[in-house]
């Protein structure tokens, strides 16, 4: 571990560029291999690709969770590896799919890795951003109540906008998202997307995508297939040319279309 | 939703235990006592076999001095093997005493052990399922494992300590007070204080020694949580600040330990000092008497073997007592168990069915949990015999709710639930349940074979009926491809098949019980595409005939039932068919919809793992 130490007086932009960057967890097994895209800070970045197609590692390396087995990461135009890990890790922000919560208050949850005072009335604004505050003054003790085992449990969209109102309160310039709403109800689906629309605002945003929606807003879109970059480009750009891309596309259509179908043979009777 | 909470053990939930409860409530003792009245015979026998042991124990003071003044210092040597002989006939006897002792103690504590889990078990058994819902399983589970561990320790081990201990002092003053009363004072006068002094020693170093382990306990659940969440905890640069919580919880424990360390280390000094003053006082008061030949060289041995002797009882009943206070603890944590009451529970003038065949009637039913806000509310829905009900809805809608009502899991907070023309608090609890069919959305199988489980159905069941039922439920094939067929055991839970396996079992199982009212949750996760099929098939079975209430996730399910309702905060927000509902494009359309892109993205996401591609294909 060198010590690095690069921290910019005035913050980082967000802007960031992978140059030919490959990755292995064990020698020989390439999870990315030669993986090179750039983007411009404050734009969103979806990453689409089947379960192992090395998304999830790409996310991975960003915070420095991992380095790079070769090539480079540049964020602002230098190399990761010069920031200081803690600094790094202070600029971005995570919302996994079902977050880890702790066993303690939710207030307590929500400032989490806040490292500075909050005052209350912060706290209850970022949690009414993130559609939860309802949800916690719903609960006997409001704030205070307990998560866990001794405490409430949550739903995994709970979770979720906990940790998007944690993140609120981080701010940070660059956000990572794991957005899987399947398991939840379409009301909570809209509250969850009105949330993450609201903290994806002037945030380079990488997105581990599940579903075609949430992509087609996205300023960059790369397709994975085992580590390798196999489509990359806008959503309309993407619908021009043969590939996995257009292929969803095209299933998304005939969807819609049996949906209307199905519809208007019940009208019909 | 209280009724699907999470079957997880919890070491947290042992902390609450370590509280010090240091009241001793005679109700609870006497409580306690009475278990022992079956056994009194046992015990009485046990309490002798201590006692005399006990007794030969501070005889044998008196056997050496006979040696030391008639043998060894009179210089005879016939009255010398004449008392060895008394010597061996005093350790054998002994030895048979502690063989037989520990026997009947161990046995005894054995039997209470296996009375208590019984009671126990049968207890939790007539339990409503509010009770359940409610209380953490690692406290039920502390209840009937350790606590009934540490009741049948008291009374056993603890009572014989105790009488030993008792018996043994007493015995010891006795023979003292015999061979020279004036010597027997200064023992008697130290007595009291020693046994104080060890009583206090023991209590606290017990109290450190359990916190030490709620801290113990508290730390483990830190750091389990620090590496499970290690991801978050860096992302988030935790990593000092948790330092700092785990040194604190760390600190405690080491400090509790630390204290309890140090006072043992006091302990037993201060306890040999105390024994030293009335030693030296002996041998000062007694070596006077011995230079005037008032008393013999034995007599002044007899009195230092008591007095080093009774160091051992005095600990041993120090160490019982405050042992007790835990396990009393313990017993009024069961007894509070074993006095709960069932929540729900039979009516007088009970009206017995054999059949449930008629219709079902919610009028104008509430439901709360405890003082919690309603989850059912003024919900009024009347379903003739024979038909099915879809319930649809958002997850915590109140849908499992409904359900539980209708089998009498939970009754009516307000309002009224008719099957088949009467209130159905008339009926008798296990007529209605006996009459319900249910299929849980991940059924529960109990370890064993196949057969045992669909037997679980209807107890005396035949191999043959069982088979057919198996067939008819469509789990007959997959059950025959086994290598041990019906025989095969199913693991754990049913671990060793599948969800969809699992359900087709249950399935049978429910279909052997022929209920005239059917429940089912269907699964939400995908069955592959033969086991889906075979499941709706044993669910037509099972539907044709009966009321039947589904809460549906399957679009065909939720299509052809003959009535759908879709339930939202405890309420009914839109009844109908299919058709009807679709036309109405309210919230039903919504979820309609929703599903039939969820499931047809489902069936064909280029990027979907290749297992959930075999069974959505």
């Amino acid at each position: 571990m060198t010590a690095a130490t690069y921290q910019p007086e005035d913050g980082i932009k967000g802007q960031i560029c992978f140059d030919q960057v490959s990755f292995a967890y064990e020698k020989d097994y390439l999870v990315l291999d030669d993986v090179s895209f750039s983007c411009e800070a404050g734009k969103v970045v979806a990453l689409l690709g089947s379960t192992g197609s090395g998304k999830t590692s790409l996310v991975n390396l960003l915070p420095r969770f991992y380095d790079v087995t070769s090539g480079q990461i540049l964020l602002d135009g230098v190399n990761l590896n010069e920031y200081s890990r803690e600094f790094l890790r202070s600029q971005i922000g995570i919302v996994e799919q079902e977050p880890f919560l702790f066993s303690c208050s939710i207030q307590d949850n929500i400032t989490y890795g806040v490292h500075r005072e909050v005052s209350q009335e912060e706290i209850e604004e970022a949690a009414r951003e993130a559609a939860i505050h309802e949800v916690i003054l719903g609960f006997k003790n409001g704030y205070d109540t307990l998560v866990g085992e001794r405490g409430v449990t949550l739903s995994g969209g709970q979770k979720q906008r906990l940790a998007i109102a944690r993140t609120l309160l981080i701010n940070p310039r660059i956000l990572i998202l794991d957005d899987s709403t399947s398991s939840v109800d379409m009301e909570t689906e809209v509250q969850i997307r009105a949330a993450l629309d609201s903290l994806m605002t002037n945030r380079t945003t990488f997105i581990i995508a599940h579903r075609i929606q949430s992509i087609m807003n996205a300023d960059l879109i790369l397709v994975f297939d085992k580590g390798k970059i196999v489509q990359t480009g806008e959503h309309e750009a993407l619908l021009n040319q043969d590939g996995i891309y257009k292929d969803i596309y095209d299933i998304q259509a005939r969807i819609d279309s049996a949906l209307q179908e199905e519809i208007d043979r019940v009208d019909t009777i | 939703m209280p009724c699907k909470r999470k079957l997880t053990v919890s070491i947290q939930y042992n902390e609450e235990e370590l509280d010090d409860v240091v009241d001793l409530k005679s109700g609870v003792v006497g409580r306690l006592l009475r278990a022992l009245k079956p056994y009194w015979p046992q015990m009485l026998l046990a309490i002798i076999g201590i006692a005399s042991v006990s007794y030969l124990d501070a005889y044998y003071a008196v056997l050496n001095k006979r040696i030391i003044d008639e043998g060894i210092v009179a210089r005879n040597l016939e009255v010398m093997i004449g008392l060895f002989r008394n010597y061996a006939v005093v350790v054998l006897t002994q030895m048979v005493g502690f063989f037989l002792m520990i026997f009947i103690i161990g046995r005894l504590g054995e039997q209470l052990r296996y009375d208590f889990r019984k009671k126990l078990f049968h207890h939790l058994q007539s339990l409503s399922l509010s009770y359940f819902s409610k209380t953490p399983l690692g406290w039920i589970m502390s209840r009937v494992t350790s606590d009934t561990e540490k009741m049948a320790d008291l009374l056993t081990w603890g009572v014989l300590d105790t009488v030993w201990a008792v018996t043994n002092i007493s015995f010891a003053v006795f023979f003292m007070l015999q061979l020279n009363p004036a010597l027997a004072v200064i023992v008697i006068v130290s007595l009291p204080v020693m046994i104080y002094v060890s009583f206090k020693f023991r209590v606290k170093i017990y109290h450190h020694y359990r916190q030490s382990r709620k801290a113990n306990s508290k730390m483990t659940a830190s750091l389990n949580e620090n590496i499970t969440g290690v991801r978050i905890v860096k992302a988030l640069r935790r990593e000092s600040k948790n330092l700092d919580d785990f040194k604190v919880l760390s600190t405690d424990m080491y400090q509790e330990s630390y204290r309890a360390v140090l006072l043992s280390a006091i302990y037993l000094p201060t306890i040999q000092t105390i024994s030293a003053i009335s030693l030296v006082l002996i041998l000062w008061r007694g070596g006077l008497q011995v230079a005037g030949g008032a008393i013999t060289v034995g007599v002044l041995q007899a009195f230092i073997s008591y007095i080093m002797m009774i160091l051992w009882p005095i600990q041993d009943l120090a160490r019982v007592y405050a042992e007790m206070q835990n396990a009393i603890a313990s017993s009024e944590r069961v007894f509070s168990l074993l006095d709960m009451q069932p929540e729900i529970r039979n009516r007088e003038n009970l009206l017995p069915v054999d059949s449930l065949a008629g219709d079902v009637e919610f009028e104008d039913v509430s439901f709360h949990y405890e003082d919690d806000e309603p989850v059912i509310k003024n919900l009024s829905f009347y379903i003739p015999q024979g038909q099915t009900v879809a319930l649809v809805g958002t997850t915590g809608g109140g849908k499992t709710t409904i359900v539980n009502l209708l089998c009498r899991f939970y009754e009516p907070s307000s309002g009224v639930i008719r099957v088949a023309g009467h209130d159905y608090t008339q009926y008798p609890l296990e007529d209605i349940q006996s009459r319900i069919g249910v299929v849980l959305q991940v059924p529960h199988l109990f370890s064993g074979s196949i057969r045992d489980n669909l037997r679980y159905g209807r107890l005396d069941a035949t191999d043959e009926e069982i088979e057919q039922a198996a067939k008819l439920a469509g789990a007959h094939e997959f059950i025959m491809n086994f290598e041990k067929g019906y025989n095969q055991d199913v693991g754990e839970g049913g671990n060793q098949l599948s969800v969809g396996q699992k359900q087709l079992v249950s399935i049978a199982r429910a279909l052997l019980a022929e209920p005239d009212i059917f429940v089912m949750d269907e699964a939400t996760s995908s069955v592959d595409t033969l086991t889906e099929a075979l499941i709706q098939k044993g669910m037509h079975q099972l539907m044709s005939g009966r009321t039947s209430f589904i809460i549906a996730h399957r679009l065909s399910t939720i299509k052809s039932a003959d009535l759908i309702m879709v339930i939202e905060d405890g309420q009914i927000i839109e009844k109908g068919n299919h058709e009807c509902l679709m036309r109405q494009k309210g919230h039903y359309y919504n979820l309609y919809t929703k599903q039939f892109r969820h499931d047809l993205e489902t069936k064909y996401d280029p990027f979907a793992d290749q297992e959930t591609q075999a069974s959505a294909a």
